[in-house]
């Protein structure tokens, strides 16, 4: 079964700043996250963020939580929850950079796996992949999106 | 042909590839001359990230049951 997830409006103030942290609830099931979308509606500029995901193994304390909606209609409620917006943020795994990637502020950038190299999550409780922003050249809102399969 | 494990798109366009670690599950994009040591276990037949721990050969899906049963404290 897949499942989306959405973060509209993270604020960049103060970096690191989580996007999405995505995390297993009751450790019952593996997520598979195939894609990663982030974007700014900002107004644009020539601007730039680093993007990072990493191992998170407890949750932080979140401003907003959202819960992944179903790709299809009739699916069951997922296994995962997500927050972000953290004051406080997701405890990482050191050293556990899973991808990287420089953010332009004026595009849309895609991260896309491909069949069997997704970014697995595994079926332990509270743990979790977290999208978070490293640092950015100014405080500018972000948009991400992540889809992923159980 | 080079194995790639995933894509960076942009408006549309692959701007870039990743390739995964087949040990940790780490994607990284290649970049040649970069001075980045990266390594390839036989027994996988793929790239691993370079890093020290990864230099055993330990597959992911391994890993990952260690994990869960609680064997290892980390991936």
């Amino acid at each position: 079964m897949r499942y989306t997830v959405s973060a509209v409006g993270v604020t960049a103030d103060p970096d690191p700043q989580t996007l999405i942290n995505l995390f297993s609830i009751a450790g019952n099931a593996r997520a598979k996250i195939y894609e990663i979308i982030t974007s700014s509606g900002a107004t644009p500029d020539d601007q730039s963020a680093l993007i990072e995901c990493m191992r998170t193994t407890a949750n932080g304390t979140e401003l907003a939580g959202m819960i992944p909606n179903p790709l299809d209609p009739d699916g069951n409620t997922s296994a995962f929850d997500s927050g972000n917006a953290h004051t406080v943020e997701p405890t990482e795994t050191a050293l556990s950079r899973l991808l990287a990637y420089s953010q332009y502020l004026r595009a849309t950038y895609r991260w896309v796996a491909a069949p069997g190299s997704e970014l697995i999550i595994p079926a332990t409780t509270n743990a979790g992949i977290n999208v978070v922003r490293r640092a950015s050249t100014s405080a500018h809102l972000m948009t991400c999106t992540i889809l992923f399969e159980e | 042909m080079k194995k790639v494990h995933g894509h960076i798109i942009v408006d549309g366009q692959v701007v870039a590839d990743t390739v995964q670690c087949c040990h940790c599950g780490n994607h990284w994009i290649p970049t040649p001359g970069s001075g980045k040591v990266r390594g390839y276990c036989v027994k996988c037949d793929a790239l691993t990230c370079g890093a020290e721990e990864c230099d055993p050969c330990q597959p992911f899906e391994h890993k990952l049951e260690l994990f869960e049963k609680g064997k290892i404290d980390k991936l």
